[in-house]
């Protein structure tokens, strides 16, 4: 498995200027041909939080003025989560024609998709600054934690996404069952509840949930309030992503060959 | 081995051994067995064949997109293939972009990969469409902008599979004439086609395959053209 993992990473250094330019081109293809281009990634969390302010706090009359900011990171977190591994899966199957005529590790566009989905999240996520101050939030060193919620979010999508994208490949099926998969999973992983939220009973169960762990740190990392957020928690999350990443490497590594040719 | 060689030894491929359902098992069931197969640099041989023969899937092989069931393949040097109408590109890209995109892909730097997309530009003919998408573009444009980028790449095993057929003549001519040039810097050209014509214009090498195998490996490009046409004539009569 050691090897695998080593393997990739080692494609990931050689072609890493391939992945760098096919996610610049992914980036002005997406967003280029709009008048306020990247201006989008701001534009478009920024109106999630007012119409989650207006209905949450306005309407409903929530006393909790942080919740849109918390609703618009769980959207954040779990859309960058939730588009890895769909546009991961399909990704042998939607390039097989380049895959089949180009000697390029296929990894490479699986490196692809998870890069172009995490600069997408970080472009977005320059708004929670500007939400701070609107809020009157005060920054702490806690904010850095956000990046550990970005990587861990990421590396588990890759991972997921590693060995969904092989399967895929002998089962048609697989891509309309990670749908629905992904649909149940956002509902499940607090993106428009948190953790104080939930009963203590069942705080235990939903804190095992890797993707709602991420979730929690990066709203900790803004409100640097780690009350739900226990070292334990965290590095326990951290090792199950470990695992999953080097699980859907080594899947991938050992199967991918064999699956190209069926594509 | 040198630079441009290519040595395949006892090569087998089988497409059942890369399925678990029966559905896909019958999609591609043709097989290569027992290829022994040596190409020194600066040959340029053609591969001829009916469909299903496992021409293109020899020329996988050897480009490495394929892995051998048996057998090892090594070549030395850098392959590129152009199959199929540069099927290799990314459609939503601009022309631009996968010139500059297959550059870095052979191992090129950003940098001299820039100071090659004049020159393709204009040796494709592409002229102002060269910053268009891909999918807007015909196939005797993809053709020839897939044999641009590659001839401009200089790699040390060129292998080109049914690109001729989309082409002009013009297309063809200066595709000879790079090709030649190539040859002579002794790269190794690998041409699969089911046109004699270009075995006979491009080659000084002939291999039939029928079935998987090898059934002629000749420097005698009449003799192969000839064993092609007859057992054409002899599947028709089937």
């Amino acid at each position: 498995m050691l090897g695998a993992v080593k393997e990739n990473l080692r494609n990931l250094i050689s072609y890493f200027d391939v992945i760098k330019y096919m996610v610049k081109r992914d980036l002005k293809i997406t967003y280029g041909r709009y008048i306020l281009s990247y201006g989008w990634t701001l534009l478009e969390p920024l109106l999630f939080t007012l119409v989650f302010y207006l209905v949450f706090v306005v309407l409903r009359g929530n006393p909790d003025e942080n919740l849109p900011i918390n609703i618009m990171i769980g959207i954040l977190f779990f859309s960058c989560f939730s588009k890895i591994i769909s546009q991961g899966t399909n990704q042998l199957m939607k390039n097989s024609m380049f895959i089949q005529n180009t000697a390029l590790p296929r990894e490479i566009l699986m490196f692809k998709v998870t890069g172009f989905q995490v600069i997408r999240l970080i472009l977005s996520l320059i708004i929670v600054p500007v939400a701070m101050m609107l809020l009157s939030l005060k920054f702490s060193i806690s904010i850095i934690m956000i990046f550990l919620a970005i990587a861990g979010i990421a590396l588990l999508a890759h991972g997921i996404s590693m060995m969904t994208s092989i399967v895929n490949v002998y089962i048609p099926d697989t891509f309309m069952l990670i749908d629905v998969a992904l649909r149940a999973l956002f509902f499940l992983s607090g993106v428009f509840y948190s953790a104080s939220h939930m009963p203590d009973d069942y705080l235990k169960y939903h804190m095992l949930n890797p993707v709602a762990v991420y979730i929690e740190i990066g709203r900790a990392a803004v409100f640097n309030d780690f009350t739900y957020l226990s070292s334990m928690i965290i590095g326990r999350t951290l090792l199950i992503t470990l695992a999953i990443y080097f699980i859907g490497t080594w899947f991938f590594m050992k199967y991918n060959r064999r699956a190209v040719v069926l594509i | 081995m040198n630079k441009g060689s290519i040595h395949l030894e006892n090569v087998g491929f089988d497409y059942q051994r890369h399925s678990i359902f029966n559905r896909r098992k019958q999609k591609k069931p043709q097989t290569l067995t027992n290829i022994d197969l040596k190409i020194a640099p600066g040959e340029v041989v053609g591969i001829l064949g009916h469909n299903g023969a496992g021409k293109s899937t020899l020329l996988r092989l050897i480009a490495g997109i394929y892995s051998p069931t048996s057998g090892s393949v090594d070549t030395i040097g850098r392959t590129s293939l152009l199959a199929n109408v540069g099927t290799g590109f990314q459609r939503e890209m601009t022309g631009r972009d996968n010139i500059i995109l297959s550059g870095l892909i052979q191992g090129f730097t950003l940098e001299h990969v820039m100071t090659l997309v004049p020159s393709i530009s204009v040796f494709s003919g592409l002229g102002q469409e060269i910053d268009e998408p891909i999918r807007t573009y015909s196939s005797g444009m993809r053709a020839r902008l897939g044999f641009s980028i590659i001839a401009h790449m200089n790699p040390d095993i060129f292998l080109i599979d049914e690109i001729f057929t989309v082409g002009d003549a013009s297309f063809r001519e200066i595709s000879k004439e790079r090709i030649l040039d190539m040859v002579n810097g002794n790269a190794t050209v690998i041409i699969v086609t089911h046109n004699e014509s270009i075995v006979k214009s491009f080659c000084n090498r002939v291999i039939c395959m029928e079935e998987g195998k090898i059934i002629l490996d000749s420097k005698n490009i009449d003799e192969g053209i000839q064993l092609y046409l007859d057992s054409s004539k002899a599947k028709d009569k089937r």
